[in-house]
Parts: C-alpha cells; structure tokens; sequence
C-alpha cells in the first residue's frame, strides 16, 4: 500500500511540476539559429587517412599521422550590421578519430546576416587556471599537462623515418596561455555573407589542413623537431603554422 | 461528485499521506551535509574558492576514502596517503626521494601536505596552478601511481562503496574526474595546521608562553628567516634559489623548467616551517636529514650563481647558540592535532 501511496504521489508532484514549469524554457523574443559545423581534415588537399598513408611534408619527409585533435572554443560571430556575437560557452574537442567530434553545434545563435566567424584553437585562459572540469575540458582526454598545468591546445603525433627517436614517432603538443609565447590569438575566418535565420539552421563546412603544421612562418622539419611537449618558443612557431590550416569549403543556408 | 476533481483530491490526500509517514526516505537521497571548516582569524583568507566546491560531510569522506585508497594506482600499492603520511604532517617520512609504484623512485622529496587551500600553485616549481587539479600529477606520473585517469574511473565506478558514496555526496553515483578531484580537495581542504605551541602563544591562549630558548629562537628567526618563511603560514610561497647546489645525478633546476626563465635556474618553493620537526628530510631532493645540517647549509653551504637569493648569499652567520635556540622555536611549530586527528587518519580499505 506504502508503494502504491508513493508512486500516486510522484505522478502527482510530477504533474504539478510540468504544469509549473511549462513556458520557462523559451527565452522571450531571441531570435536565434543554429549553426553546424563540420570540420573536414586534409593533408594538401586531399582527405586525412590516419595511420596507413604515407605523406610528405615540405621538408620533403615521409610521414604518416596517428593523432590529430584540437579544442576549439570562444566562437564569433561577426554580421553585416557591425554587430558581434560571442558564443563563450562553447567548447570542442576534435579528435580526427571520432567522427561525432567533427560535427559540431552553435546553439542560440543570434539570427542574421554573418559576415564573418572567430574563434580560438584551444581554451582561454580563464579555463586554464580554473582547476578540473568535465565535458570536452575533461583531463581524461589527455589534452591537458599535468606538471605544467594547462591545456595541450592541439596535439598532432604520427610517424616518420626523418623522426630521430626511438619508433621514428613524432609528437607535437602545442599549448602555452600565457606570455609571450601564448598560442590563444583569434583565428577569424571571413564567410561570403550568409543569412542565418530564426529558428533555422545554417551548415558550414571548415576544411583543416595538417600539412600546414610543417609549413609556414616557422618551416617544421621533423628531423629537427619530432617532440614538443612544452610551451615557448617552438611551441609557438607550430602554433603560427597551422594558425593558417582553416579554411571555409561550404556554406549551406 | 465530478470524477476529475475526486481523482485530484485523492490525489491530494495522497500527497499529505507520503509527507506526513515517517521512514519515507529508503529511497530518496538525502541532500549531502554542509561542513563549515573553522579557519584561525589571523591567517590570510584562503586562496580556494570554497564557492565552486562546497564542503560537505559526504564529499569530506569521499575524500578521505579516495586518498587511502591504493587501488587508484597503476599496481595498486601507492595511495595519496603511501607518500603523505599523517604522523610526518603528511610528508614522507624518511624518505629522500618520493616512491612510486614498481619501485620507481621520483626526483624530488614529498613535500608536506597541509594548509592546501592558502596555497595558489603546488608541487616545488609551483607546476601546478590549482587544487583541484593536482592529483592530476601523482596519478598519472610514472614514478608515483602510474596509472591513467580512465582507469582509475572506471576502477572507482566499479566498486559498490564508491557508487554509494559519489550518490551520498552528488546526487549520483556517476564517477567523472571532476567529482573525484573536488572531493579530494574537500579532504585536503580538512587537513589544516594551526595548533601549535606558537600560535598559543601568538595569541594568548591558555597561558601558554615561550621557554627562554624559544623565545630567543623566535628572535633569531624573524631577523634571518622570517622575511621568506612568513607568519602565520611561515611560506610566503615565493620561489627562490636557497644557494643549495646543483645535483648533477638527478638535474633538476627547479621553477626555470616551469617558466622557460633561466631567472628562475634553481628556484624552488620556499616550504612551510610548520611541522618542520616532523618532516625530515629537507630541502627539495631532501638531502639534508638534521635541521642541523640545514643550518650548517645556510651558514657555509651556499652555492653561487647568478640567481642565488641575495638574502641567503652571504650566509645566515647563526652561532651555536643560535641554532640551540632556534631549534628550540621550531620545535614550537609542530602540531600535534594535525598527527594525531582522527578525521585524518588512514582508513584501511578492504572492499
């Protein structure tokens, strides 16, 4: 009987509670969209293969890659009015290896006309002396340092015979919040004016290029550097290089 | 009588009926109990921000259970509690370098562990900017527990007691770093240091006073080591090279491999003085076994270099007497509630 006295009770505190709760989820007069963002990994053009291809970097070394990952957070939005959108809550981890982290949601986007999207390859430095935390900025994905503390921002590890350690691997951890050499600078990516309506979704696709980590301001050969593990200077030169690897493939209202 | 509005005063009866039955609650999880901790007024504020991690009873014991807990490491034959042991104020006592598991030994000495949230960065080079992120280190580093955060979750998870406890202190028994961690600092947060002969004395309690030696002692330590080794918390937390010399074999350079500076070649955490005697070995790679030879260290051991702190450059010039008594006062430093609380002792867990 106590049972059955009980669950009559839930049903009646549930019922009461959905009858109070009934309008506070819709926020009054947002008008706002989603945007989907696909994130597509390419080494010189054509489509990333972890593990079993072989690539060449400009340096002129073979390689072949078994880790690409990257956070991406503090998303911008820039519209044709002049006006800024920041989505701060946002953060990403993409990992070539799991194909739901490629696809990712920006919720409650303020409808528009974008002209241009912003963002940070790996997390503000708030974050990154805020202590543990779940979700994407969860440790338990190895992206974060732990006896300099601070997030690996992007890590990008593979093989090549150029390597000088022991299995030829290569290992470039790139983070670093802070000083000089903080590799948190804004990425911004001018999109050819797409119109983001309420309650409407607008898919975009981002192209990420990994062979341009080696090449750019700071030439990467592999024989030289195959281990960063350490925020500074060299840290920050792979940072400018693939600073340059996005670009926008399509836009799809 | 209209048959929705019998139904929905059924309904209500029903209601006051389950709010009124005693024992209702064998399966409703009761909101975990708040714990106040109770700070001397004359510390600084702490550095934790209580705010994103309440203390409470339930995370306390969660806590305390994760940090005797062996299995949380690689082989499981090192807890948090193997290295930090209560009766050395949470150091190791005896122990130059830390231990690990496989007997891995470590390049640095266990530094105590307690006034945790006065404290803004941790381990010797001050690596570690957070609390709430510094089991991060002792779990997954080789040397001391080896093992990797998701198997140390799914181990957690995996165990009745800790399901039970993760719901008692959150709600549920979902095991994630995040939780574990806090409830760590909750159990750290617990393990403070402030009942000594000295703060007695400080603040008038109990008729307490110094011995003449003390007294003296405290005289020769606020005019040679006070200014790096502040009151109340006796650190000002600052990093400095003491002028201790290099150690080839074990190469470490302190804070410059933190920050790139070769400024900081040699820095290292300037360590609490509480608790001192309980603590032996000293220094970073604790080298020096006798706080005599500590001394000794700051009279003639100075090593020259670039980055020497200019206070210990020179040497400290303490004169026998000066060590007696100073011995003496550091004596009054160590707190004998801190080793001998309950609350803190090691739990042996056998589930």
């Amino acid at each position: 009987m106590k049972k059955c006295l009980q669950s009559y009770a839930t049903l009646f505190i549930l019922l009461l509670s959905v009858a109070c709760n009934n309008d506070s989820d819709t926020k009054p007069g947002a008008a706002t969209g989603t945007i989907q963002l696909s994130m597509f990994h390419v080494f010189n053009g054509t489509a990333l293969r972890l593990n079993d291809t072989q690539y060449q970097n400009n340096s002129g070394e073979g390689l072949s890659i078994t880790t690409f990952k990257y956070y991406l957070s503090n998303f911008k939005l820039k519209y044709s009015d002049g006006s800024e959108e920041r989505l701060p809550g946002d953060y990403f981890l993409v990992d070539e290896s799991v194909s739901a982290s490629k696809q990712l949601i920006l919720s409650d986007v303020k409808a528009g006309k974008i002209t241009s999207i912003a963002f940070l390859v790996g997390v503000d430095s708030a974050r990154n002396n805020s202590g543990v935390q779940s979700g994407a900025l969860d440790p338990v994905h190895g992206m974060f340092w732990s006896w300099n503390s601070g997030y690996i921002m992007a890590k990008l590890e593979g093989q090549s015979d150029a390597a000088n350690t022991p299995d030829h691997t290569f290992a470039l951890h790139i983070g670093g919040f802070q000083g000089t050499y903080s590799v948190l600078h804004e990425i911004v990516l001018p999109v050819n004016t797409v119109q983001l309506n309420a309650q409407q979704e607008v898919k975009i696709t981002l192209s990420a290029d990994v062979a341009k980590w080696f090449d750019g301001t700071r030439p990467i050969s592999l024989q030289v550097t195959s281990t960063v593990h350490v925020p500074g200077e060299t840290a920050y030169g792979v940072y400018q290089n693939y600073s340059k690897m996005f670009s926008i493939l399509s836009v799809s209202e | 009588m209209n048959r929705k509005l019998y139904i929905l005063y059924f309904l209500a009866f029903c209601w006051l009926l389950y709010t009124c039955s005693p024992g209702k609650t064998d399966e409703v999880t009761p909101a975990p109990e708040p714990y106040t901790l109770d700070l001397p007024s004359y510390f600084p504020k702490p550095v934790y921000n209580f705010e994103n991690n309440p203390l409470t009873m339930e995370g306390i014991a969660l806590g305390r259970r994760l940090f005797y807990d062996p299995r949380l490491s690689k082989d499981s034959t090192v807890s948090c509690g193997f290295c930090h042991q209560q009766f050395a104020a949470f150091s190791h006592f005896d122990h130059p370098l830390s231990h690990g598991v496989e007997n891995r030994t470590g390049t640095r000495t266990v530094p105590t562990m307690f006034n945790v949230i006065w404290q803004q960065n941790f381990m010797w080079d001050g690596g570690v900017n957070h609390l709430d992120i510094q089991p991060l280190t002792p779990f997954t580093d080789p040397n001391e527990m080896g093992e990797t955060l998701e198997n140390i979750i799914n181990k957690v998870q995996g165990n009745a007691t800790y399901r039970k406890m993760f719901k008692a202190a959150y709600g549920t028994d979902q095991v994630t770093t995040e939780r574990l961690f806090k409830a760590l600092s909750q159990f750290m947060a617990t393990v403070n240091s402030f009942t000594t002969k000295y703060d007695s004395v400080i603040n008038h309690i109990g008729n307490v006073s110094f011995t003449y030696e003390e007294e003296t002692g405290y005289e020769v330590f606020k005019a040679k080591c006070a200014s790096c080794h502040k009151e109340p918390l006796f650190t000002d937390f600052s990093y400095r090279n003491n002028g201790i010399p290099y150690n080839t074999f074990l190469d470490d350079v302190g804070r410059m491999r933190i920050t790139n500076n070769t400024g900081d070649y040699m820095k290292f955490k300037v360590p609490t003085l509480r608790n001192i005697m309980k603590s032996p070995p000293y220094m970073h790679d604790g080298r020096f076994y006798d706080i005599f030879q500590v001394f000794n260290h700051y009279n003639s051991g100075i090593e020259q270099s670039a980055t020497v702190d200019p206070l210990v450059k020179n040497g400290l010039n303490l004169s026998g007497i000066d060590q007696r008594n100073l011995y003496f006062f550091l004596r009054t430093l160590t707190d004998e509630d801190l080793v001998n609380n309950q609350d803190l002792k090691e739990l042996i867990i056998n589930d």
